[in-house]
């Protein structure tokens, strides 16, 4: 390759890393680095070394940063972390779209038991919430209630007379991984050394979480299983969340430094209302091994994972709605244009 | 004034004879350190910029070379200062390490009458 040719690729190649610089100090210094930069370049180099592009890449981010100032970033931080959990929270109400919006009908149930309970129980069928899903104290309006908790359809039994909780338990899970039913999980509860006060069973089948607990009593609970595409639809709701969060904080907070000081103190405001407003759901959203802070789908032995918890709390629903006003207000804010210059006219 | 870093300090060295552009620092640089440091275009502009902000350099003049441009950079007044403020307490304490690697006694210790 002539050398001509190489010098030019080189050139090129560094003017891409130059972008990582602000336009302005580019446009002030970006002849002279490159200058430099290939005066120093080994001959017959025709790419950047590695160790140089980091360093270009880092320097000009730093200037970015710098330009930028630092009460940006705090707001592209904030932003980001109520973006994320606000994603969270939306990937995963989104995933649980496609499962019926009732809780198992009460034939399945009493059917799923027949096969897994061994000892003898009834064929009525109880249903905890004929809704997958439901908010106590709600009343299916947007004020919000008590925190989500799942549907149940329950068939209670009664323990077979020779064996304890932890052989009824053993049966139970034999019978469940002989019809196919999957991740099946046993949960034991004790105080101290003393005999279970309680055991779970629990397995997955077709959609369906069975939960068989025993107690001095016997219950099979059948609810909807987490669909497949739950927690990768909560981990990606969160991520977009996150970056589109981080990334409207950064880009409203630098182009309201263009405007004059009474709207970039609305901004302030509006940015601070947006918090107060938005904290309480997203406090409650904050993700946990059983679902978001507030959600109470485990609160009757095992449930299903959901991660809207927090958005559904008493008081922090309607507040969450809320938010979107100064949220747009933002965006009208930052859009608006500047109100042009008084001009002078002069006469002849 | 903090310590100088020696990448910083090394540039305000190299300057110290007369104004120097961007390529010409690095390799005075890399003489001044015996081939020990080699500073990156990245590295050196972005200390260019602190000296620059913290007053110790200025740009001289700018001339184009082949296409190229180059932009030369002296030391200020402060930044004379600073060097030679840098240099004295590496001095100083080159002198104390040396003192008690030869046994002569705890450094700062008031010296007998």
């Amino acid at each position: 390759m002539p050398d001509d040719l190489r010098t030019t690729l080189l050139a090129r190649r560094y003017r891409r890393w130059l972008l990582a610089y602000p336009r302005a100090y580019r446009r002030e210094r970006g002849p002279e680095i490159l200058a430099t930069l290939l005066d120093a370049a080994d001959p017959g180099r025709s790419r950047p070394p590695a160790r140089e592009a980091a360093l270009l890449l880092r320097h000009g981010l730093g200037r970015r940063v710098a330009e930028a100032g630092r009460r940006a970033f705090v707001v592209a931080a904030v932003a980001a972390v109520l973006g994320g959990l606000s994603g969270i929270a939306l990937g995963s109400w989104l995933a649980w779209r496609d499962v019926d919006r009732m809780a198992p009908d009460r034939a399945t149930a009493v059917s799923f038991a027949h096969a897994v309970l061994p000892g003898a129980f009834g064929d009525a069928a109880d249903n905890y919430g004929r809704s997958t899903f439901w908010n106590p104290y709600s009343n299916n309006s947007l004020h919000g209630g008590t925190g989500v908790r799942v549907g149940r359809t329950s068939v209670t039994g009664t323990v077979p007379p020779p064996g304890g909780p932890e052989q009824v338990a053993a049966a139970v899970r034999q019978q469940l991984n002989a019809q196919g039913w999957r991740d099946v999980r046993t949960k034991v509860v004790r105080n101290g050394t003393s005999p279970p006060v309680s055991v779970e069973v629990t397995g997955t089948r077709a959609g369906y979480l069975a939960a068989v607990q025993i107690t001095p009593d016997l219950s099979f609970d059948l609810m909807w299983a987490e669909p497949p595409g739950h927690r990768r639809d909560t981990i990606l709701g969160g991520l977009a969340g996150a970056l589109l969060g981080a990334l409207f904080g950064l880009v409203t907070s630098i182009r309201v430094r263009r405007y004059g000081r009474g709207r970039q103190r609305a901004y302030s405001g509006l940015c601070v209302a947006t918090l107060l407003l938005l904290t309480p759901a997203c406090l409650g959203n904050i993700p946990t091994s059983t679902g978001s802070l507030l959600a109470n789908t485990n609160r009757n032995g095992t449930g299903p994972s959901v991660y809207w918890g927090g958005f559904v709390i008493y008081g922090a629903e309607p507040l969450a709605i809320l938010s979107l006003l100064p949220i747009l207000a933002v965006i009208v804010t930052c859009a608006w244009p500047r109100p042009a210059t008084a001009r002078t006219s002069t006469t002849a | 004034m903090a310590g100088l870093r020696r990448p910083s300090f090394l540039i305000l060295s190299a300057l110290a004879l007369g104004p120097l552009h961007g390529y010409a620092v690095i390799k005075e640089v890399e003489r001044l350190s015996a081939d020990s440091v080699h500073l990156a275009a990245g590295t050196l502009y972005a200390a260019l910029d602190r000296l620059t902000d913290e007053g110790l350099i200025e740009v001289d003049h700018e001339e184009t070379v082949e296409g190229r441009l180059r932009r030369y950079y002296r030391l200020t007044v402060a930044g004379t200062a600073a060097l030679a403020a840098e240099a004295e307490q590496m001095r100083r304490d080159a002198r104390m390490v040396a003192q008690r690697l030869r046994g002569a006694g705890p450094a700062g210790a008031p010296r007998p009458a």
